[in-house]
């Protein structure tokens, strides 16, 4: 029986030098059960560095990672995914020719075994897919079997968020998924975050998108500048001036 | 006439699936509806745009068989013995030795390569069983075999070389054919040829089988795909997906068996089945399942499309290329055998004659994309088909090389162009 106040994942002093550019130096935050922590910052201040040392994809050079308490190592996206930690990228890994079962699950395919001709199950993925799409209520998509290229984006945001459903992740990892999106797909997304947490499942998600996400369900705002975290708000104490005072440190801010 | 079934039987299916659809969907579609104007995805591009999706879909092939049928008629106007089963049979074994070598092609054409070496790697694996089993004494299918493995090895090279460097593929491949050209001079005898008539390699393309036992391999083989299909069904069945026993076993079963059995009776009223054509077909049919049915045949359109994703999804996109340029070797070199056992030999003109981008071709001809995760190897056979068909015709008819090659180049030049228009990349 875990803990509850025990933070699902905790960074300390977390870095990364990329050559003589700092893009990390020394963020600490932690991740409670239940929560969804809003990453903000301007252009450049580190947010996606610091999803991708989370994930292992770009391992970090200082610091440590607290897993349920515990010391962990991620320098691999192998070991990220080994702890439930499933990341949906900025640039979406979707394949513009596979349809949404295929693209749901790219990589963790059913398949009947070498015995059976090691035959793709598309049937029982179909029906897994059904239930997954229709758990996240992405009602949208008409046909299964539409290649993912003539889907809208939105659509193409669910079945990326979907996917790393599948594996059943403890924490996600988001990097801006509601970039590039209309007002209604925006408001889909941000209804997915809320479903993801009703689940039990920690999300730190990346959003320049402040009214409509970060302050909406954004339990916690950590705010990174030039690599450090400039500041940490509960949604309570935050509002749209505070934040983008301390995303650009221009007016003086009160830290956490 | 298959052509004209296959259209109308899949225009079918999707009028049905989207009465079903409209009625399963009313509920959510009302729903999102209300929640936004998302996505009702109503259909509501231009006659131009739905087309070119179509073509790029479900009726891939449609265009290419309608050709075909096109091309039997005039030809068969021009001369009636183009359509005698004795020349059909010829087509037949003209078709494979380009079609073997474009089957090779797909899997690199789908993982948006390109292995200008083919050509190269089939003549020189081709020299390489003639010394073996003209020089060296030893048994046709081990040398048949070294071919094979040494085509498989050139493609492993290639294939670690690309993944590993990046570095253009049709650069890369165009100096292993230019090698492989001086390797292949190398190895042939001072008389510049090989001779094999007299060798039982000759038999791997002069084999006809007996009519029962065409007969028999037809009947096999409708009943393999029926399994297939079947089991398709029952899977499908079981997890509860709407499916109908017609629309998925009985149509496409009795498609292929009516065009298997076509084929079969003309063959059957000249020499009978060819082995080459039936070695052709299983290849192709092995390699289709493995495409459309296996994980890492679905890697292979994965990574056409955006490698990126594959990898992040915990799959080695090295190692699929690696797999692709090794398959396109093992092919092609079997190409290169089957060329050799119908011209009865090699020269030092093997692999020179146009076999390169004949294969090319008759890929993108039969509707697999030079762009990458489109096609299949069924695109090999077709496209190779329509192509030797043509050529087979102005044989006949008596039109010079200069026509033919002016042909070939502009059926190049408008398959690349129709791919390009059907996949739509953007400026
Ligand atoms: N692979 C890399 N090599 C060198 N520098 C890098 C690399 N990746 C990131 N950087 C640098 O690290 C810094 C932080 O980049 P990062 O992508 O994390 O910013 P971000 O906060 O996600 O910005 P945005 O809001 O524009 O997405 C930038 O100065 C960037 O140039
Ligand atoms: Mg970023």
């Amino acid at each position: 029986m875990a803990d509850t106040e025990t933070p699902v994942l905790e960074l300390r002093g977390i870095s990364k030098r990329f050559g003589g550019i700092t893009a990390l130096d020394g963020v600490s935050f932690q991740l409670k059960r239940d929560e969804i922590v809003a990453l903000v910052g301007d252009n450049g201040a580190g947010k996606s560095t610091l999803i991708k040392a989370i994930s292992g994809s770009v391992p970090a050079d200082g610091g440590e990672f607290l897993f349920e308490g515990n010391k962990v190592d991620i320098n691999t996206p192998v070991d990220a995914r080994a702890l439930g930690i499933e990341t949906v990228y900025q640039d979406l890994a979707v394949c513009d020719n596979l349809n949404t079962v295929q693209n749901l699950f790219l990589g963790q395919e059913l398949t009947s075994g070498l015995m059976g001709g090691a035959r793709l199950r598309k049937a029982a993925m179909e029906k897994r897919a059904r239930e997954v799409l229709k758990d996240f209520q992405v009602t949208t998509i008409r046909s299964l079997a539409t290649p993912a290229g003539r889907l809208s984006g939105g659509q193409r945001q669910a079945i990326a968020i979907c996917r790393c459903m599948l594996r059943n992740p403890k924490v996600v990892l988001l990097d801006e998924p509601t970039a590039a999106l209309g007002v209604a797909q925006r408001q889909q997304v941000i209804e997915l975050l809320r479903r993801l947490r009703s689940e039990h499942r920690s999300i730190i998600v990346i959003s320049h998108d402040l009214n409509d996400l970060v302050l909406e369900v954004a339990d916690r705002i950590v705010v990174l500048r030039l690599g450090q975290k400039a500041a940490e708000f509960n949604r309570a104490d935050a509002d749209a001036g505070k934040v983008i005072a301390a995303i650009t440190g221009i007016a003086r801010h009160a830290p956490h | 006439m298959a052509t004209l079934w296959f259209v109308f039987w899949k225009l079918k299916q999707q009028r049905a699936y989207k009465i079903r659809a409209a009625r399963t969907w009313e509920g959510t579609v009302a729903q999102a509806a209300s929640q936004a104007n998302v996505g009702t995805m109503r259909d509501e591009r231009s006659l131009g745009a739905r087309l070119v999706d179509a073509l790029a879909g479900d009726f891939r092939y449609a265009p290419v068989l309608l050709a075909i049928v096109l091309i039997f008629i005039f030809f068969a106007f021009q001369n009636i013995a183009y359509i005698s089963p004795r020349n059909i049979s010829n087509m037949v074994l003209q078709t494979v030795v380009v079609g073997t070598i474009a089957l090779g092609m797909v899997p690199i054409l789908l993982i948006a390569e390109i292995d200008l070496a083919v050509a190269a790697i089939g003549a020189t694996a081709a020299t390489l069983m003639c010394v073996v089993v003209v020089d060296l004494g030893m048994a046709s299918w081990l040398g048949v075999l070294s071919a094979v493995a040494f085509g498989a090895f050139i493609g492993v090279l290639q294939g670690a070389w690309i993944a590993r460097t990046r570095a253009p593929a049709f650069l890369i491949t165009f100096g292993v054919s230019l090698a492989l050209a001086g390797l292949q001079l190398s190895m042939l005898p001072e008389t510049g040829q090989y001779n094999i008539m007299g060798t039982p390699l000759t038999l791997l393309v002069g084999t006809f089988l007996p009519r029962t036992f065409g007969w028999l391999l037809a009947i096999v083989a409708i009943a393999a795909f029926a399994v297939l299909r079947w089991l398709h069904y029952r899977d499908a069945r079981k997890a509860g997906l709407d499916v109908s026993l017609a629309n998925h076993v009985g149509l496409p079963v009795g498609l292929a068996a009516a065009a298997l059995c076509g084929i079969v009776v003309v063959l059957s009223m000249h020499k009978g089945v060819p082995l080459a054509g039936v070695i052709f077909i299983g290849l192709t049919a092995i390699f289709s399942y493995f495409t459309s049915s296996t994980r890492y045949g679905l890697y292979l359109y994965a990574v056409g499309s955006n490698a990126s994703a594959v990898a992040r999804a915990g799959v080695s996109v090295n190692r699929i290329r690696l797999m692709a340029f090794a398959l396109c070797g093992a092919f092609a070199a079997f190409g290169g055998v089957l060329g050799a056992s119908r011209l009865l030999g090699v020269s030092a003109q093997s692999g020179a004659g146009g076999e390169l981008l004949l294969a090319i071709t008759a890929a993108v001809v039969g509707g697999t994309s030079l762009f990458g995760g489109r096609g299949s190897p069924w695109s090999a056979v077709i496209g190779a088909f329509a192509i030797t068909a043509i050529s087979n015709g102005m044989d006949l008819i008596g039109y010079g090389t200069e026509v033919k090659l002016a042909t070939q180049g502009a059926l190049l030049v408008a398959a690349t162009s129709i791919d390009a228009l059907v996949t739509r990349r953007p400026a």
